[in-house]
């Protein structure tokens, strides 16, 4: 196989691997929980079934050959030989992890185990069935080619032989490969068939075969009929003059008969009966090649062939009468041929030879870097490509409508042409953007995928903690079917485990804990999704301690994360958002999975690099909730169009809370920080046009436009000069120097082509307390 | 005309590897994820060979295979069964169903040809 299909192959394995280990995991997992279920087990075994099967074929040898102890162990639990206890169910989970690995290998000749492999076949050694692993297939080894023997073969097919969608002649037309025959055919229970049945064989044939192949090679023409006719291989000795002479002979007779039947069916054909004159030349050709072939003359085998090819293309095409002088000197040269001096070729009749053994994959397949194999390919709904051709198709088509109108412009002659000429255009303009936007909003939902692939590892995760701590967890997750952009799914798998472990470890108390406090001994913990216009909510939700915002507090403070006022003013939820900061922990000892104080903060920088939010509630002892807020597609998203300062930018909807006006009189000062109560709560206030650094507007106005912010650091007031309206926007980020600057997130076109910022709501207040705070630390002569 | 061939099996990177190198030789390729779609496929277009897999959801080859000779147009029409070594013991079971022969798998390419060169030999 060439190196592109190979790789080609692999590739699509890798893909399927996935899905098939996916599967298996979740069996697995269901299997510890109800062991005696057959039904699980066949799926189990399956899924090890093709992994291995098909794995073998695309080249994962050692995947295959791995797969295969599991599956043993599998059958024997498939036969009832064996119970899956959780001890075998665990190693079996390794075992999917090891062909995770041993897929990232690739085809490789290298057959050094891993570490994972040894451990793995270790744990599964006692539960392999008796019979010794080691026995390799007994192969035959071909018989090296040697002298010309003689067979004596009987074939009487059964009856029924026609339906297994067998052709006796063609198993005899294989052996004709094999060398020089003499064949006869008995016909005598045909004679005798009363009442006769055409769709049963009567024959029975008697075959003289002079061939170089080893009786292998004769056995293999019979390879799926020996078991059900009587086939009968006899070696002979045959006298080697006789030899000589018979074989001469045998081909003299051959080729005159082919010869003669060809003469037959040029007659035929001339005589009107075209089709029964090509078809009787057809065979006599076929008849023609075999003997030349078999008697390894080459010259007249090509010859042979040309007729042949002649005689097909007047089958296929229309007859004309120059044809039949064509053929009639292809068969002329083909009997020169045939006359001329016979050079016994040292091949002889081994013109056509069995195929080689399978030839071993050249080349070496590299270990591809996990990032590239992850952006390579990706798995697309067949419909939404089907979607995507027809759109584009119709937009060729739209647009090929718009030349004309030029042309049809330079004709007008009137005001009336000119006047329905403009609505024409009109239409075909908007025709045109409608199928656009419909050619966007399609490549743009390819890239939606559901958030099931993120979710299904937790299972297993939550599994994995729950047994290490001893505690009992039970995680339950709803809405998978909700759907992210590719790249939103790719960065929130890690944010998520980090929230998931977080509650399992800390969050989900001990049995004994849980019983002295009244709660059930079961853990739970709610994963969900869901959409909410063009955002999706993630949810993780415990039901085990809750969080003390007094205690992150007072921790904050003593870690000199925050100072005493600063967690004075902080409301709830700021205080709950403390455990996302860098270098925070409420736990002593670092345990091996969260407690090293560095997973948190994973989470606020990586849902804002997607520009979303997170909000936490919790209640003390009843339990902890996070919620994951994102933009559901990353390329297409909503935005707020503001004036601010004469400019225009736009506030990106997914971090807007609300949008109020509130008279200016009620803005207090409160130490240094502006604040104003909106509805029943009171925010910190940050005027836009001083945190982009843009000349402040005269304020004449006595109301304001305030735009209430949901950020990591806490809510806060973004006060604007006017609201503009709503926007959907391609967010590009900025690139080079201009990626420096914090306030932005990127920039976006609008739909008249202008170019307009996209303001860094998520952190802009904390990007001014910390200016502020650097600006009150200067002597009062260097402050701005 | 290219002779036309149907390839059933629920994996697929082996509907991938059948269709590389048959349409590499030279011959038109269909393929269908298990059984009820390969019967479908069958009952709509003209094969003149159909290799199956014999573990398949839906309907296994054996039963696909049954099905196919109940039909008048695949009475005759060679129909292939690919087996595992595991599998022997289905070799029997597939002939007696009417299955035309077997091809074990992992195969190489060549092997593959070899088969489908023998069965489609006219």
């Amino acid at each position: 196989m060439e190196i592109g299909d190979l790789e080609q192959l692999q590739a699509g394995f890798r893909h399927e691997a996935d899905d098939l280990l996916t599967d298996l995991g979740a069996a697995l997992l269901l299997l510890e929980l109800d062991p005696r279920n057959s039904e699980v087990v066949n799926r189990v075994f399956r899924a090890m079934h093709t992994l291995k099967g098909s794995g073998a074929s695309a080249g994962f040898r050692r995947l295959a050959n791995f797969v295969h102890h599991v599956e043993e162990v599998f059958n024997r639990i498939r036969n009832k030989q064996l119970e899956a206890t959780p001890e075998l169910i665990d190693a079996t989970l390794k075992a999917c992890d090891c062909c995770v690995l041993l897929l990232k290998l690739g085809s490789t000749e290298d057959d050094t185990p891993l570490p994972l492999e040894t451990e793995v076949l270790a744990a599964i050694r006692p539960f392999l069935p008796e019979v010794d692993k080691a026995t390799s297939k007994a192969q035959a080894t071909p018989v090296a080619p040697s002298v010309a023997a003689r067979y004596k073969i009987g074939f009487r097919p059964n009856r029924e032989i026609f339906f297994s969608g067998t052709d006796p002649a063609s198993l005899l037309l294989e052996l004709t490969d094999l060398g020089e025959m003499d064949i006869r055919c008995d016909t005598a229970d045909l004679l005798a068939a009363d009442p006769f049945d055409p769709e049963q064989c009567y024959l029975r044939w008697e075959v003289l075969l002079d061939t170089r192949q080893p009786e292998q090679a004769v056995r293999a023409v019979f390879q799926f009929v020996e078991d059900d006719c009587e086939v009968s291989i006899e070696h002979q000795e045959p006298s080697a003059s006789a030899r000589s002479n018979s074989k001469a002979a045998r081909f003299r007779g051959a080729t005159q008969q082919a010869f003669s039947a060809l003469g037959f069916a040029l007659e035929q054909f001339q005589s009107g009966e075209e089709n029964l004159g090509l078809a009787t030349a057809h065979r006599a050709a076929q008849t023609l090649i075999s003997a030349c072939k078999a008697h390894g003359h080459a010259g007249a085998t090509i010859a042979a062939r040309k007729i042949l090819e002649a005689v097909l293309a007047q089958q296929v095409g229309t007859l004309d009468g120059g044809w039949l002088t064509k053929v009639k000197l292809l068969i002329e040269a083909a009997r020169l041929a045939v006359d001329l001096p016979i050079l016994d070729s040292p091949t002889g009749p081994g013109l056509v030879t069995a195929s080689p053994p399978g030839t071993a994959v050249a080349g070496e397949i590299s270990i591809t870097p996990e990032s590239a194999t992850a952006a390579a390919s990706i798995r697309v709904d067949s419909l939404k490509l089907d979607a995507l051709m027809r759109l584009a198709g119709e937009l060729l088509v739209a647009r090929g409508a718009l030349p004309a109108f030029a042309d049809r412009v330079e004709h007008m002659a009137d005001q009336e042409s000119s006047k329905s000429m403009a609505k024409e255009m009109r239409d075909a303009g908007s025709k045109v953007s409608r199928l656009a936007d419909d050619l966007q909003a399609t490549v743009m939902s390819i890239r939606m995928m559901p958030v099931r692939q993120v979710f299904q590892r937790f299972p297993r995760l939550v599994r994995d903690i729950a047994r290490n701590l001893d505690k009992n967890i039970e995680l339950h997750v709803s809405g998978e079917e909700t759907e992210l952009d590719k790249t939103v799914i790719d960065a929130i798998g890690d944010p998520l485990t980090h929230i998931i472990r977080n509650a399992a470890d800390h969050g989900i108390e001990s049995k004994a804990e849980r019983m002295e406090k009244g709660k059930s001994a079961i853990g739970r913990i709610d994963l969900s999704a869901y959409t909410r216009g063009s955002t999706v909510v993630i949810e993780v939700k415990d039901d085990g301690k809750g969080l003390d915002a007094e205690k992150l507090k007072r921790r904050a403070v003593e870690k000199g994360l925050l100072t005493e006022s600063a967690v004075a003013a902080m409301d709830e939820e700021a205080a709950f958002k403390i455990i996302l900061a860098a270098g925070f922990s409420t736990v002593d000892k670092v345990t091996d999975l969260s407690g090293r104080g560095v997973g948190m903060d994973v989470v606020r920088n990586s849902v804002e690099a997607l520009h979303g939010a997170i909000r936490i509630q919790s209640e003390i002892g009843k339990g902890t909730r996070f919620r994951i807020e994102l933009p559901a597609s990353m390329l297409v998203s909503k935005g707020i169009r503001v004036a601010v300062s004469g400019h225009e930018v736009v506030l990106p909807i997914s971090t807007i809370r609300n949008m109020v006006k509130i008279p200016k009189s009620v803005v207090r000062s409160v130490q240094g920080q502006q604040i104003a109560p909106v509805r029943d709560a009171v925010f910190p206030m940050l005027w836009l046009s001083h945190a982009l650094s843009f000349k402040p507007m005269e304020e004449r106005r006595s109301e304001l436009a305030v735009a209430i912010i949901e950020a990591a650091s806490g809510p806060y007031g973004l006060v604007v000069d006017h609201f503009l309206g709503e926007v959907e926007i391609v967010v590009k980020p900025l690139n080079g120097v201009l990626a420096q600057v914090p306030e932005y997130v990127g920039a976006a076109i609008m739909g008249d082509g202008k170019t307009v910022l996209v303001v860094n709501t998520e952190r802009l207040f904390a990007l001014q307390r910390a200016a502020a705070t650097a600006q009150s630390d200067l002597p009062a002569a260097l402050r701005s | 005309m290219a002779k036309k061939v149907l390839v059933v099996d629920d994996s697929a990177t082996m509907r991938q590897l059948v269709t590389m190198t048959l349409t590499r030789a030279g011959y038109e390729v269909v393929e269908a994820e298990d059984g009820a779609k390969g019967l479908a496929k069958a009952s709509a277009e003209a094969f003149d060979l159909i290799l199956s897999d014999i573990n398949m959801p839906n309907m296994t080859g054996l039963e696909l295979l049954r099905s196919l000779r109940k039909l008048p147009q695949y009475k005759f029409t060679p129909i292939v069964l690919v087996t595992t070594e595991s599998q022997t013991e289905k070799k029997q079971e597939g002939k007696t169903a009417g299955a035309t022969g077997w091809i074990v798998k992992p195969f190489e390419p060549e092997q593959l040809l070899a088969v489908v060169t023998k069965v489609l030999r006219s």
